[in-house]
């Protein structure tokens, strides 16, 4: 079966584009979401007026389409975090990575649908409806970052920003057949992204190729004095370079895991495979006590700073107000945090019943003391491999409305990827194959900083693998792409 | 494992919890919570296996980057017509908001 029309490259698209102009692009994404985002529900914002538009024609992403998740401030255009508590609020500054991706020409075609403010796994605690998987309607695109993953699955635009707190960017990824990559913590300004665990919390993105997320990566780094966790650049390329062959590992204990289903432990092997066949050093490690306490030190952490984070959402100063006319300022805040979902009000119960008095150390505390022991941990492994490898989910995407009666599943089935946020790694999630209707996927983690060789080495594992993201169904039915001076694939 | 008592929680933990959190619950919600909470708990008491703070040589909190730099503090242009565009009203100086004392 002949596979749908798929963008070129974004260093190739920025070439045609910037040519003409570059709108006749943008309104290719335009029309496409427009024709067909419909029942996928990836985008909660379209940019209405394109006579307002501008690209820049020479610059490396001049008239590239860009979707932005929805907790990422465009000024401009709403910004929701996928919750009725900020329906109508539009931010009057842009994220210093946006206003990065804009200089260099990027065009943001719209904002995408997300599980309220990025709490969930499958997008289906947003508050503006379901987004679904283009390669399987009734399965979910992952979360928290689902309708950028769904988009550009679905060829609605070449690339879109995310946001990964504890994997936020790679399982959605992993779900829809695309890449997702997390920078280690620091890597890149957070100016513009709305908080949900400070010290978990990283801009990412999710693209149809490795060389895209690079193209995207470097253009975004750089110090910003607006936001002060941001690793100075220089800092980033002094990662060791690896001489020869970079040493690989993987754990036993996650390929043979229970969770894990068929099609994953497959891939996992596959990828396995392809390294020792190429030569590489694959060894065999293991932390048992880190698989044990990774994902309970993630959402007590996570949850504890959130409760923290969305203690200003009080209507007084964002979004509607539930009480025009309250008597008393309490009824104001109470009443209109009302508008928060369950999931969003059950992890601020969490982050704050741990951070009282009586429990803190019983909990928080105990999970800054895992935190430690997890990064100190990771820090030692690294020292003897360059590129870990593991599965991004256990599984490949469920169906809608499978797991989100069960609180705790859904969060177990984070524990390959809170590890990277919990010790600021980078690591990127990459489509092995499709089993079954749908994609399969591995993660691959670097130390600290080493980003740009991460990216890498992603590249060339890209290179060895088959996955053809014109299989997915949806592309089926979209029209072919036209560009100045025709065809470019 | 062993289910330890310190992990349950009931409606009254709730209740207090959901006032320090500005959280308001009808009936439903709070029962729903309840059920909720009591199972992350549980699940996330394998927290308490990991070594009193006096056996864990690290420090409690393992800061993913030391600070590189803050901005210098003083007052910079805003743009000021997106920023009076978000809210109700602005005159002379003053942002004008909904009444939020009685």
């Amino acid at each position: 079966m002949s596979g749908g029309p798929t963008w070129p490259s974004l260093r190739r698209l920025a070439e045609v584009a910037g040519a003409d102009g570059g709108l006749l692009v943008v309104q290719s994404s335009l029309r496409r979401i427009r024709e067909h985002d419909g029942d996928l529900r990836s985008f909660l914002a379209v940019q209405a007026d394109e006579s307002d538009l501008q690209v820049r024609e020479d610059g490396p992403l001049s008239g590239v389409p860009l979707a932005v998740k929805d907790n990422i401030a465009v000024e401009g255009l709403p910004l929701t975090c996928g919750s009725r508590i900020l329906e109508g609020y539009v931010p009057p500054f842009t994220a210093t990575v946006v206003e990065r991706l804009q200089a260099a020409g990027a065009v943001v075609v719209g904002k995408t649908n997300m599980d309220e403010f990025a709490m969930g796994s499958s997008s289906e605690t947003s508050a503006y409806g379901q987004c679904r998987n283009p390669w399987m309607k009734d399965r979910v695109p992952g979360g928290s970052s689902g309708g950028s993953a769904a988009a550009v699955a679905a060829g609605l635009v070449p690339a879109a920003l995310g946001s990964d707190t504890g994997g936020s960017v790679r399982q959605p990824a992993a779900f829809c057949g695309t890449v997702g990559f997390k920078p280690s913590y620091g890597a890149l300004s957070r100016f513009g992204l709305v908080a949900y665990g400070s010290s978990l919390d990283q801009i990412g993105m999710l693209t149809g190729r490795v060389a895209d997320a690079e193209h995207l990566f470097r253009l975004m780094l750089g110090h910003d004095r607006r936001d002060g966790t941001v690793v100075a650049v220089d800092e980033l390329d002094r990662s060791d370079p690896v001489s020869g062959q970079p040493t690989v590992g993987f754990f036993p204990d996650h390929r043979d895991h229970p969770a894990l289903d068929e099609a994953t432990r497959v891939a996992l092997e596959q990828v396995l495979d392809i390294y020792r066949s190429q030569g590489h050093d694959v060894r065999e490690l293991s932390l048992p006590h880190a698989d044990e306490i990774v994902v309970p030190a993630y959402y007590l952490t996570a949850c504890a700073e959130a409760s923290s984070n969305l203690a200003r959402f009080d209507g007084v100063r964002y979004g509607p107000r539930a009480d025009r006319e309250p008597d008393r300022v309490e009824d104001l805040i109470r009443s209109t945090r009302a508008l928060f979902g369950r999931e969003v009000q059950l992890r601020i119960l969490l982050g704050t019943y741990v951070l009282r008095a009586g429990h803190y150390d019983q909990y928080y505390g105990r999970a800054q003391q895992a935190r430690s022991e997890i990064a100190m941990s990771y820090r030692s492994l690294f020292d003897e491999v360059d590129i870990l490898v593991t599965p991004s989910a256990p599984t490949q995407a469920f169906r809608i409305g499978e797991l989100i009666d069960d609180p705790v599943t859904m969060k177990l089935a984070d524990q390959f990827t809170v590890t990277a946020n919990l010790a600021g790694l980078p690591a990127i999630s990459l489509p092995v194959g499709v089993s079954g209707g749908l994609p399969t996927a591995v993660q691959l983690m670097g130390k600290r900083s080493s980003d740009l060789l991460l990216l890498n080495e992603a590249l060339r594992l890209e290179n060895w693998l088959e996955f053809d993201p014109a299989k997915c169904p949806f592309l089926r039915g979209l029209p072919s792409l036209k560009f100045p001076g025709g065809d470019v694939e | 494992m062993e289910r330890d008592d310190s992990t349950l929680i009931d409606a009254e933990e709730i209740r207090v919890t959901a006032e320090l959190a500005a959280l308001e619950l009808d009936a439903e919600s709070a029962a729903a919570l309840v059920d909720g909470l009591a199972v992350l708990l549980e699940h996330f008491a394998a927290i308490a296996e990991v070594g009193s703070p006096e056996s864990v040589p690290a420090s409690p909190t393992d800061n993913p980057v030391d600070l590189v730099s803050l901005r210098e503090d003083r007052v910079e242009d805003a743009k000021k017509a997106s920023l009076h565009a978000a809210a109700p009203d602005f005159e002379e100086g003053f942002f004008f908001v909904p009444r939020v004392l009685a």
